[in-house]
């Protein structure tokens, strides 16, 4: 059985191939962080304060 | 997908913020002329080390397991605190709360727990059919069941104390003012109150409500009620999933059009995230939002002045200082 011989180089730099790859596993990321932003908060906003759950002004 | 690294948890934190803080700040002005009382005003019945609550949400476990039956077998005598959208389970259930609390600045969504008069005027969408948390609610004839609810809340309501936050929508609360519900009132804590034009502060500042920690979500809120303001030291959990159980159709998850919207409706099981719970033996999934609220809770949990006790028998709650126990178990201390 014979091959395929394709009338194209493969590039021989691995690391170009990992860039790609990373840019693209970021790319993900940023977009997935940009959906929460617009779509996922919740009921009410969450923030905790040096161990603090009730503040009552300064005092 | 993994669970949610700090810098998601921070974005969904900040999504939150976009979310309430305006919205829940305009709230608040509305509200200022019925702020009477605030939590302050609650002086603890049932203090000192052996004091108990259990705190009722609205999750999934809370059908499966129906713990009503057994708080009332067994003649509790603690403090029973329900999150809004348990309201209707519980009082079905003939298990009348000492408290009930609300914090969603949303005019319509937790409406529907306290009967909303204004159903038919609502926008038509898929919840009632789709996510409704109260099971009994869920489905079809809307109406009658609204009816129902508005029948239940305003008969028990005089005797229900309502924990609610400023941020909550003003045609709320003068529903839960018709049913007879003595109001007590909180900010929640929006952002670090020491940073300029804080929405905390200014929330402060406008009502003088004491700002309390809200954990994003009702239940938590219901949670921290019980330990910082009625200086409870042991809080049962029951119906606090933040989850859903294996087999749940994803159709049926509360972020079900956003998470189809953003993965597609043939990937959307990825954005789900898949956590073992080791006590039941069985893999239970959440989406990002309520990883946010759990990885949140169990953070507070190791640092709060009580003992928190799962009863739910069911989702991802579990870590530092929370104890995994059947809600027989917990009841069998007899603690009051």
């Amino acid at each position: 059985m014979g091959y395929l011989k394709g009338n194209y180089k493969i590039k021989k730099d691995a690391s170009a191939g990992k860039d790609v790859s990373k840019k693209s596993a970021r790319s993900s990321t940023e977009k997935f962080e940009e959906f929460a932003r617009a779509r996922l908060g919740g009921s009410i906003a969450f923030v905790m304060k040096k161990g603090t759950f009730l503040w009552a002004g300064d005092k | 997908m993994k669970r949610l690294t700090k810098r998601q948890r921070d974005i969904i934190g900040a999504a939150s913020l976009d979310y309430t803080g305006n919205f829940g700040l305009e709230n608040a002005k509305d509200n200022l002329s019925l702020i009477k009382k605030t939590v302050i005003d609650l002086v603890p019945e049932k203090t000192g080390p052996e004091s108990s609550a259990i705190v009722v949400s609205g999750g999934p476990s809370l059908y499966k397991q129906d713990p009503a039956v057994i708080i009332k077998e067994m003649g509790y005598k603690g403090t029973i605190i329900a999150a809004d959208a348990a309201l209707g389970y519980c009082l079905r259930s003939g298990l009348i709360p000492d408290y009930v609390v609300s914090v969603d600045p949303h005019r319509a969504f937790i409406m529907r727990w306290y009967g909303d008069p204004d159903l038919d005027k609502r926008e038509k969408t898929d919840y009632f059919k789709r996510q409704e948390l109260d099971l009994t609610l869920r489905g079809g004839e809307e109406a009658e069941k609204n009816r129902n609810q508005i029948i239940l809340v305003n008969k028990y309501g005089p005797k229900i104390k309502a924990v609610i936050a400023t941020s909550v929508a003003n045609n709320v609360v003068l529903r839960l003012i018709e049913a007879g519900m003595d109001l007590y009132w909180w900010n929640p804590i929006y952002d670090d109150w020491d940073k300029p034009d804080s929405f905390t502060r200014r929330a402060f500042e406008m009502n003088g409500a004491p700002c309390m920690v809200g954990g994003g979500n009702v239940g938590t809120s219901s949670w921290v009620f019980a330990h910082t303001i009625l200086k409870i030291k042991h809080i049962a959990l029951v119906g606090m999933d933040f989850s859903y159980s294996p087999g749940t159709k994803l159709y049926n998850t509360q972020r079900y059009h956003e998470m189809r919207e953003f993965f597609g409706e043939d990937k959307m099981e990825e954005g789900y995230i898949k956590i073992w719970n080791p006590y039941l033996k069985e893999t239970w999934f959440t989406d990002p939002t309520y990883d946010w609220y759990t990885q949140g809770f169990v953070e507070m949990a190791s640092k709060a002045d009580c003992i928190t006790y799962n009863c739910t028998e069911g989702g991802i709650i579990f870590g530092k200082n929370i104890k995994w126990i059947k809600l027989r178990d917990f009841l069998k201390k007899e603690r009051s």
